[in-house]
């Protein structure tokens, strides 16, 4: 994730402090990791020393005071050629439970006891998250997220589902090489 | 709903069911409990008995062996006269495909089972629009399912199982031929209809996306439950 890029992007949206930015990035994304103060505040460095961001002034209103940023025209097409450019369709194969089912195989494990067990986890958290997204109150930010979240545990699942299947193939081929 | 302390009988259980289709044995001693008002999806994947399951514990085939409980009724020993009656009055039944009669409009199709159990037409097809609003499609109730798309068509589905106020719904592979959209206005819709109405939904499907809208899962392989993964 491109911390930097994102708050280019709420940027655009008009001046903030590092505060609000901060507020606004973790409704938007609800299920990312909440941004640490610290980040917001180097990176917004960072922007200004790259000319894609600037001070725009200060605001105390009786408490300390804070800075007011906004984007550049840099900035915003810096942003422009980030938000089109394609990512790299990853193969995700440094994955965890990937490298646990190999190991597992390796070292004589139960490979398929672990299957079993993540697979019930995934599902677990299928259901949390489909709860999320279908209550009443769920805003449109929290459906996309909840809907990433979903298809890509259904991705693993899947895969889950075909490598317990395999197993035994898989169990011989690791055993071979 | 009325739990009163402890665990109350399930309102529906397959034990040791068995079934075979010629040769293949289908269900090699499946057991399977559905609680009142609990949606419980069943999956596994192609040939794995799921549906065969859901056809024993709906009453729409006998078991060759095992028994199959509905309120404490063995419905695998009832004569086919009361199946009948309580497919009618107790159970909802939803496939993926053509359940709806294409001559019918889509509230003429709701309305059906109210009459056959005895409404006026009038108050069939009154309550029928009430139920096709719940699930989001009142403004196609007079087109007739040739004329909806496939989510309309399997949510005026729904409505028709759903309208007579059965205990269960048995709904197999209910979004097999659903988009993923579609497929999240059918589900949102009969999960938060049969949350309100306190009905038991047995969910038949292989897409975990859908049984993530089930309160728990049981998973089969080869025709027997697969023993179940808790994680928590």
């Amino acid at each position: 994730m491109s911390t930097r890029h994102i708050l280019l992007g709420l940027l655009e949206a008009g001046p903030s402090h590092g505060y609000d930015l901060k507020r606004r990035h973790d409704e938007r994304f609800p299920q990312a990791r909440p941004l640490a103060y610290g980040q917001v505040y180097t990176t917004l460095q960072r922007l200004v020393r790259d000319g894609l961001a600037e001070v725009e002034g200060t605001d105390a209103d009786g408490g300390p005071e804070r800075t007011r940023y906004r984007s550049t025209e840099a900035g915003a097409h810096e942003l422009a050629v980030w938000a089109g450019a394609i990512t790299p369709p990853a193969p995700f194969v440094a994955n965890e439970i990937f490298a646990k089912v190999v190991v597992s195989i390796l070292a004589g494990g139960d490979p398929a006891a672990y299957l079993g067990a993540q697979r019930a986890a995934h599902m677990e958290r299928m259901r949390e998250l489909t709860a999320v997204k279908t209550a009443p109150t769920a805003d449109l930010t929290t459906v996309l997220s909840a809907d990433f979240a979903l298809n890509h545990l259904d991705a693993d699942l899947r895969w889950m589902n075909t490598t317990a299947a395999r197993l035994t193939t898989l169990t011989a081929e690791v055993d071979s090489a | 709903m009325s739990n009163q302390g402890g665990t109350p009988p399930p309102l529906l259980a397959g034990r040791d069911l068995a079934k075979a289709h010629g040769r293949t044995e289908a269900l090699r001693g499946a057991s399977v409990e559905l609680r009142a008002g609990e949606i419980l999806a069943v999956t596994g994947t192609s040939g794995s008995g799921k549906s065969t399951l859901l056809h024993c514990l709906a009453g729409i085939v006998r078991p060759d062996a095992g028994s199959v409980t509905y309120a404490g009724e063995r419905l695998d020993r009832l004569p086919e006269k009361r199946l009948s009656e309580l497919r009618r009055t107790d159970f909802g039944v939803v496939f993926q495909f053509g359940q709806l009669i294409p001559e019918l409009t889509a509230l003429d199709n709701v309305a059906l089972p109210l009459m056959l159990a005895g409404a006026t037409r009038a108050d069939a097809r009154t309550r029928a629009g009430e139920w096709l609003e719940r699930f989001g499609v009142r403004g196609q109730g007079e087109l007739r399912p040739g004329a909806m798309s496939g989510g309309q068509a399997q949510r005026a589905a729904l409505a028709r199982a759903l309208v007579t106020g059965p205990k269960v719904v048995f709904a197999d592979e209910p979004t097999g031929a659903l988009d993923s959209l579609a497929t999240e206005q059918v589900m949102t819709a009969l999960a938060h209809t049969v949350r309100e109405a306190g009905t038991a939904v047995l969910l038949v499907t292989h897409d975990a996306q859908v049984a993530a809208y089930a309160d728990r899962e049981v998973r089969l392989s080869d025709g027997a439950v697969l023993p179940s993964e808790v994680t928590a």
